[in-house]
């Protein structure tokens, strides 16, 4: 179980890196691995194991941020006319 | 193009427009031919009748044949205006040949908007084409003074989901931040025109313009460009209509409408718009409108009459037309404006499933010809003329159905020699088939030799090539009239119903409909049945009577036969590609723009639906909240607590489309999902769902990588 949950958090870590747009590189893959081992060492008996790697992720691996664009410009606001 | 120095469309204000009296001298000569041209015809099919019009079954037949007689004559004389016209280098009254190129390229530009209303249109398909039309428009340099809206109004979160992303997606790869926008309408008021005007209301006057595109638009740039040219050249127009031709078909049934759009459009088109001049109509799309003129006088009140004239108006691009008309302001269609392109239904039960929609929208506009002060005759007359174009149907029905009874009574019934009361004369009832055949020939000859003109002009102006050379646009032109006399019969049974619908405000309703792009052979029997039956009685009944009477019938009633394997067969896309490779039904511009060629796609092919994307995609989910606000007080806190705990446990089907949208609107609810599906345990929903979209990533991942190592995905 532990094995599978460990697996898991890494799929999930990995995933959610390059998701977020954070190349997935050797150096990347070694500090998510880490992040791993150190919250496996924390407690035995790992079923919140991925709250604690999925927590500690976003402070570890800062992702870039490209702004989102305006949605829409400032209002002008004008009204219709009806014919009486 | 000619430029007639004494035109310069700049007539003083407060003058009437010289092009007022050639349009009345026009219109005038038109409804004098057709006039003369419908007695003529009539008072010949009064000698056919048996009674000569002595019954009152007889008279309906005289008023119906001289309804539709007219109705097809104007089309007739339309097309020979607009050949001729051509022939001598366009109209010298139309907008565009009144400035020579050089000068309209010296007008500055105006700040104009493009809007796209969309509802629940493909999102992937709209969106390339507005990226075509944003990137032809950057290539003519004039990107600045254009900016472009997604106006949506749909309701189905995973649309508007997905209508988001893909936006957002748009901006980045073209750089449009600033220039592109979406707007989604919480509340669907009135419709398309409702959304045209809670844009208006919002951002209207920050425009002195705004171009209206269909989700199957496209304008090319330096359309886009001329248009706004010619508008602050000529102060006084309110709206310039393009002619969009037809693109972008694959089935035989969309490629007929092109090939019709592209080789008959020309001449129809210029003839229309000589007799309509600057009282044209609007066609709701692939038009420029002069936004202070359209706020101040297009408003549309909802209708107050009995049953279907009652309530918003759907088709709301006519009536805009006549109100603008009304106070003053100019409309033109302009079929000189090339550049301008739309798409045919795919098949013919999704062309149907449109007409009934713009069936009750029309009819609607009977209300507005008879009850509305101010209007000018000309858009009276468009009016009527969008009312006629479903309510030819029902008159053609009847029409068939009289000659039934007429044949029924002259067989089955004592024949009356004296119908004229107190007549010593006797009157010796009978058909006068030469005289049908010639009345038949006729209408063939007003129905076809349109075509024949239009051949004449692609010839003369060697556009054949574009065809497949002559013979190519001979035998296009052959089979394009084959499909056009196998789809009359069905359209006019369905628009009799759409129109008895819509006048008794109910809804008959067929055995089923089939929205796919590819009509099923199930789906087509069982949608045509009625009319199949309808036909094989009335043919039969025929032959009892009189087999003679049994002959007439076929044209009518053979289509109706065969109208599952036509609806079928038209919409098979293989089957059009089968004649593009044999030189049929070619045309100029097929794929105009490269809209749909190669287009890098907006969204990814995870396949998993775009709510849970929000969810689950952090870059996804960061971009919906940051367009999100957060519900932070209050019952509705509470509300979006419960729905989210809901969502969480048993996914997102377990909740209402107005429920999903009540979560995918709050930033807030998006952040708790998005954190806690990807802290989900893997038996969860949301894990289970977590684990399908990462393998799929991963797969992506790797062959984007270009590796063949293991992939690292969850194990279920």
């Amino acid at each position: 179980m532990t094995a599978t949950l460990s697996e898991q958090a890494l799929a999930r870590g990995l995933a959610y890196l390059g998701l977020s747009g954070i190349p997935l590189s050797r150096e990347v893959m070694i500090s998510l691995l880490g992040l791993i081992q150190e919250a496996l060492a924390e407690t035995e008996g790992e079923q919140d194991l991925l709250e604690r790697v999925m927590d500690r992720l976003p402070a570890r691996f800062p992702a870039p941020e490209p702004g989102v664009p305006p949605l829409c410009p400032a209002l002008r606001r004008g009204s219709l006319g009806y014919a009486p | 193009m000619r430029h007639d120095p004494g035109q310069t469309g700049q007539d003083k204000p407060g003058s009437r427009p010289a092009w007022r009296r050639v349009a009345l001298f026009r219109r005038l000569s038109l409804t004098t031919v057709v006039l003369a041209q419908t007695v003529y015809a009539t008072i010949h099919f009064k000698g056919v009748l048996p009674y000569h019009g002595g019954n009152p079954v007889e008279v309906g037949l005289l008023v119906l044949f001289a309804l539709l007689f007219a109705w097809i004559s104007v089309g007739f004389w339309i097309a020979v205006t607009g050949f001729v016209l051509r022939r001598r280098g366009g109209d010298r009254w139309s907008l565009l040949n009144r400035h020579p190129p050089a000068t309209l390229e010296a007008v500055p530009l105006a700040r104009t908007a493009v809007v796209m209303p969309i509802y629940h249109e493909p999102v992937e398909r709209t969106l390339n084409g507005l990226r075509a039309c944003y990137q032809s428009l950057e290539r003519t340099g004039a990107l600045d003074a254009f900016d472009f809206f997604i106006l949506s109004d749909s309701r189905d979160p995973q649309v508007w989901l997905a209508e988001r992303e893909a936006w957002y997606r748009l901006c980045r790869e073209l750089g449009a931040e600033g220039r592109l926008f979406y707007r989604r309408r919480p509340v669907n008021l009135h419709y398309k025109s409702g959304n045209i005007a809670d844009f208006l209301r919002r951002w209207g006057r920050a425009y002195r313009y705004m171009v209206v595109l269909d989700a199957d638009s496209l304008m090319a740039g330096e359309t886009l460009v001329n248009m706004v040219r010619l508008m602050e050249r000529e102060p006084r127009v309110g709206i310039l209509q393009t002619s969009p031709a037809i693109a972008n078909a694959e089935s035989p049934f969309a490629r007929v409408q092109q090939f019709a759009s592209q080789v008959y459009g020309p001449i129809f088109t210029s003839g229309l718009a000589a007799y309509q001049l600057g009282e044209a109509a609007y066609w709701g799309h692939n038009a420029i409108i002069r936004n202070a003129a359209f706020m101040s006088h297009c408003g549309l009140r909802k209708l107050n009459g009995p049953g279907l004239f009652s309530g918003p108006i759907s088709s709301h691009d006519f009536v805009e037309a006549a109100y603008m008309g009304r106070a003053g302001q100019e409309v033109w269609l302009e079929p000189g404006l090339s550049g301008s392109y739309e798409e045919s239904p795919p098949a013919l039960v999704e062309e149907l499933t449109r007409d009934r929609r713009w069936a009750k929208g029309n009819l609607q506009h009977l209300w507005i010809l008879l009850t509305e002060p101010g209007l000018r005759l000309a858009h009276r007359m468009a009016l009527l003329n969008g009312v006629m174009s479903y309510l030819a149907s029902p008159l053609w029905f009847a029409f068939l159905v009289l000659t039934t009874i007429a044949a029924a009574r002259l067989t089955l019934l004592p024949i009356d020699y004296f119908p004229v009361p107190y007549s010593p004369f006797p009157v010796w009832p009978e058909w006068d088939p030469v005289g049908a055949l010639a009345l038949v020939g006729v209408t063939l000859l007003l129905l076809f030799f349109p075509k024949l003109l239009a051949a004449s002009d692609a010839l003369l102006d060697r556009r054949q090539h574009a065809h497949g050379g002559a013979a190519g646009l001979t035998a296009s032109i052959l089979l394009e009239s084959l499909v056009s006399a196998l789809l009359a019969p069905i359209r006019m049974l369905a628009h009799t119903r759409y129109v008895l619908e819509a006048l008794f405000n109910t809804t008959l309703r067929w055995a089923g409909q089939n929205r796919s792009d590819e009509t099923g052979w199930r789906d087509a029997f069982a949608n045509q049945a009625p009319g199949t039956l309808l036909a094989l009685g009335w043919a039969g009944f025929a032959w009892w009577l009189d087999p003679a009477f049994f002959y007439w019938t076929l044209p009518v009633a053979v289509p109706l036969m065969l109208a599952a394997p036509t609806s079928v067969l038209l919409g098979r896309v293989r089957a059009g590609r089968w004649l593009h490779e044999r030189g049929l039904l070619r045309v100029a511009h097929p794929r105009p723009m490269g809209a749909h060629e190669d287009a890098p796609a907006l969204l990814p092919g995870d396949g998993a639906p775009a709510f849970e994307r929000a969810v689950l995609d952090p870059q996804v989910n960061r971009m919906h909240r940051a367009c999100c606000r957060t519900v932070r007080h209050g019952a509705r806190v509470r509300h979006l607590r419960v729905l989210l705990e809901r969502c969480l446990s048993e996914g997102p089907a377990s909740l209402s489309r107005k429920e999903l949208c009540q979560l995918g609107d709050d930033a807030g609810a998006l952040a708790t999902l998005h954190e806690r599906a990807w802290k989900s345990s893997p038996d969860a929903w949301w894990g289970q769902a977590l684990s399908r979209y990462i393998r799929t990533w991963s797969h992506s991942h790797e062959a984007e990588a270009g590796t063949d190592g293991p992939v690292i995905s969850e194990r279920s």
